[in-house]
């Protein structure tokens, strides 16, 4: 069930109606779970199992880590919930992967086996160990409701493809009434729709183009491929972090807030900066559960280079099974690497420059990352190294010639992001104190004041922004009117169909 | 709630609903000018068949539409329902007639870039001027061009007849599902029948007949609204988009397809050489991508081999297209907001085509003379 599809919206506005006809928490909690449960069954139904199987390994295991006091016993359940996880998710995932590789080495032909892989298992699979290592370290008490711990690990926004919610943070909002609240539902509702116009306006159109592009970019001149590249580059941001906001809006609305998962990345000035602005809850999830553990930073220079490569290697990993992936992982990890080093070697000396110059190295900066990072996707999206190679030679005007295609919604859409960027680079600003930079875009506060003024009017008193997001003065004529002008707009101008969110086969 | 507050609520509410009713009135609007009454272009049913047959410059209205899904066009049609071509007539020049569905109405293209602009403006630099009167409608199948044929003739006497064909056109559906008319085939004789399709009123009846409105005031402001239209057709479309998948054809399904394209085929084509003579000459226009080679597509094969066998003149376009790829790096179908080489033809692709029509027909003149 995609998020974008009207079935998705149908059992959203079901789940909602019952939802609130429910008279108690418990029993809006057992419904959820339910829906929860229909939803990922909504694929195939077996797969319920797969779920439910690791997830009751780990409640039993975290429990057992809890009550010993023996550090040895403690590990053993740990390791025995670790075994589970990623074995489950390497069978699925690295299994065809392996026999491939293995077939290549030995030279001869392995039949492939027949594995469908589960939707989501990749985003499960690392919130039900980060739950176990966490009880482990001793972080947060182990769930003594099974109940509570099958809807944390089942709760269908975040289930297939994130944010990837930690038990620390979803565990404790448990205690919440989950009941109709106008204020949610107004800033859940216009997170949706930020989803559904990156989703269904921008990276679905741009998907045509590249998909087209990628396919036979040998066949197309070297500006198209070019600009494949850049649409690409719009179109994954734009479907995943759209995901996320339908996601986050969902979630919102029925009363979980779950965590920000993208911040404007492509204005990120380092590729450093990229990271911490990209899949920030797998940025996130990396750090705790494997750079930490391998050592960080801790053990000298090199061992951190080393370790950020690692890390970004196995994280490449993580997201298909393919050298493509991990060779993507390894550029990453490399320029990490390599950033991080000439931070060390050049120290702070940002502060002693003219601003003219400070503002050109930042420009450089930013320019230079965004070539990287969208130079790198090439390798995520080709479906193998030949077609990687295809293009870049292609782009380096090694090989000319082929169709030569201007594509319109391309522009569109990146007058769209950019605008839109813009806007979040103006709120930012405006609250950017000079000691620090602020983790949060906090709206200028003359939209706050007009917005509380309208607001407060009317006894509704969402926030003007919450996290990250932005939102329209509401309830009031400017914010119905621009509300009804969005949902005409999306309606009116998404092309046909449903095309699946990209992070759904990882 | 105190009635101050409830005052405060329902003022909130009302300037909530009147900010939803501006936004409603200003997409209104801006649609207006991006689209038109497409279903203004006079159609050849039945009963319009009189007007093609008396069409007259001086009683001409000419209606004017714009569309913005594949590119951007402006087109005007005549009170016949014919393409205009931008061009002046010519007095005493001879007139040629093309006929085919959607790529001949060519709403994605601007007047003067239509194929029959095209021919009209080589013929006359060749100091051999011809008129041209384009017959296109959208979903149209053969049915409509032989249902048409006596009036077009009538009128215009045409010196040739060229009959546009796609990839599509000789499948069941296009014969049993075609707009206003459609034709049955005698299993003995093979000879064609056209039965007149139930015609439909207003501009979009049959959408919003799908959705159970079939009569009222709501119906008639809704036939008047823009966005009212583009909604109801967005809907019904994203419901055909989504539609069950069909299973894959087997090898007998194939040939059976084959086989039944092939009677079609043959069908048609005898009965477009009885409807227009000597004049006809059939153009096939196959779908040229970044892929497509000089090997014929099937439909095309079938229809070269029909018309070997009918003594029908035939081209396709296909070597004119590939050309425009091979020695301009560009497709001659396609837009800027679709993807490369699907789609209807563009300004690039109608030249293309035009040029290729306008040597055949212009060789066969030469041959005649």
């Amino acid at each position: 069930m995609v998020f974008t599809s009207l079935a998705f919206i149908g059992f959203f506005f079901t789940v909602l109606v019952f939802l609130y006809l429910l008279p108690t928490r418990t029993s809006r909690q057992f419904l959820l779970l339910v829906a929860s449960c229909y939803f990922y069954a909504y694929w195939k139904p077996i797969y319920l199992l797969l779920l439910a199987t690791p997830s009751l390994i780990d409640y039993i295991c975290s429990i057992k880590i809890e009550e010993s006091d023996r550090t040895e016993t403690r590990f053993r359940w740990l390791l025995f919930s670790l075994v589970t996880n990623l074995g489950l998710l390497s069978y699925f995932k690295y299994t065809n992967f392996f026999i491939e590789n293995i077939s290549l080495l030995i030279g001869i032909p392995v039949r492939h086996l027949d594995i469908v892989l589960p939707v989501g298992i990749s985003f499960f699979t690392f919130k039900t160990l980060s739950y176990t290592i966490d009880v482990y370290r001793r972080e947060i008490p182990a769930s003594r409701s099974l109940w509570q711990y099958a809807m944390f690990v089942t709760y269908f926004p975040e289930l297939v493809a994130g944010p990837i919610v930690r038990a620390s943070v979803f565990l404790p909002q448990m205690t919440r009434s989950l009941g109709f609240s106008w204020p949610r539902v107004l800033i859940g509702m216009q997170i949706i729709l930020l989803g559904f116009t990156k989703k269904l306006l921008i990276a679905d159109r741009l998907a045509m183009f590249v998909d087209e592009i990628f396919a036979h970019p040998g066949d197309f001149s070297p500006t198209t491929v070019a600009s494949a590249v850049l649409a690409y580059s719009i179109q994954i941001y734009c479907d995943f972090s759209g995901y996320s906001d339908i996601a986050i809006g969902v979630s919102k609305i029925i009363g979980f807030d779950l965590p920000e998962n993208f911040n404007m990345p492509y204005i990120a000035t380092s590729i450093t900066e990229f990271w911490r602005r990209w899949h920030i809850t797998l940025s996130r999830w990396l750090r705790d559960y494997l750079y930490v553990p391998l050592g960080g930073n801790r053990k000298g220079r090199f061992r951190t280079y080393t370790n950020l490569f690692i890390v970004m290697l196995l994280g490449g990993l993580w997201h298909g099974a393919s050298w493509n992936f991990v060779f993507w992982g390894g550029l990453h990890g490399t320029a990490l690497a390599v950033h991080k080093f000439w931070r060390e070697i050049r120290g702070n000396v940002e502060k002693d420059r003219k601003p003219i110059v400070r503002g050109s190295l930042t420009f450089i900066s930013w320019f230079a990352t965004f070539l990287f990072v969208t130079f790198a996707w090439i390798f995520f999206r080709s479906r193998d190294f030949a077609t990687s190679k295809t293009i870049i030679l292609k782009i380096c005007g090694v090989e000319a010639g082929g169709v030569s295609w201007f594509y319109a919604p391309l522009l569109w859409a990146t007058i769209a992001v950019v605008i839109g960027h813009g806007i979040g680079i103006l709120v930012a600003r405006q609250a950017k104190s000079p000691q620090s930079r602020p983790k949060r875009i906090v709206p200028p506060v003359w939209l706050c004041r007009s917005y509380k003024a309208v607001n407060y009017r009317f006894g509704i008193k969402p926030s003007v922004f919450s996290g990250i997001y932005v939102l329209l003065p509401l309830p009031g004529f400017t914010g119905a009117f621009l509300l009804t002008l969005w949902i005409l707009a999306i309606y009116l101008f998404s092309p046909f169909g449903t095309n699946p969110f990209i992070y759904f086969q990882f | 709630m105190n009635g101050k507050a409830q005052k405060k609520v329902v003022r909130a509410w009302i300037v909530n609903f009147l900010g939803a009713v501006g936004a409603v009135l200003v997409a209104e609007i801006c649609l207006s000018f991006f689209s038109s009454e497409k279903g203004r272009i006079p159609v050849p049913v039945a009963d319009a068949l009189p007007a093609i047959a008396n069409f007259s410059e001086e009683t001409n209205k000419v209606v004017k539409v714009k569309q913005f899904s594949e590119g951007f066009g402006v087109a005007h049609f005549n009170s016949d329902g014919s393409r205009s071509t931008g061009n002046d007539l010519i007095n005493d020049a001879p007139t040629g007639l093309i006929i085919g569905d959607s790529f001949v109405e060519a709403l994605q293209v601007d007047d003067r870039d239509t194929m029959g602009a095209v021919i009209e403006r080589t013929s006359r630099s060749e100091l051999w001027p011809v008129n041209v009167r384009q017959f296109g409608w959208g979903g149209t199948s053969s049915a409509t061009y032989l249902a048409i044929a006596n009036s077009v003739k009538k009128r215009w006497n045409p010196r040739w007849v060229s009959v546009l064909f796609n990839e599509d056109d000789f499948t069941e559906e296009a014969i049993s599902g075609g707009r206003f008319w459609k034709m049955e085939i005698d299993p003995i004789d093979s000879t064609l029948r056209t039965i007149p399709v139930e015609r439909t009123g207003s501009r979009f009846d049959s959408v919003l007949s799908k959705v159970g409105l079939t009569s009222g005031d709501l119906r008639e402001l809704l036939n008047h609204s823009n966005l009212a239209y583009l909604a109801v057709e967005k809907y019904l479309l994203s419901g055909n988009a989504g539609g069950a998948e069909s299973s894959k054809p087997t090898a007998a399904d194939k040939l059976q397809t084959l086989n039944k394209a092939k009677t079609i085929a043959k069908a048609v084509i005898r009965g477009l050489k009885v409807a227009y003579g000597e004049e006809l000459l059939i153009v096939y226009v196959p779908q040229i991508s970044v892929t497509s080679s000089l090997e014929p597509d099937t439909t095309e094969s079938i229809l070269a081999e029909v018309c070997y066998q009918e003594k029908v003149q035939f081209i396709s376009a296909r070597r004119a297209l590939l050309g425009l790829r091979e020695r301009r790096g560009v497709l001659g179908e396609g837009f800027s907001n679709t993807l490369p080489g699907y789609g209807h033809l563009n300004e690039l692709g109608h030249q293309a085509v035009g040029q290729e029509i306008w040597r055949a027909v212009s060789e066969r003149g030469r041959n005649n003379q």
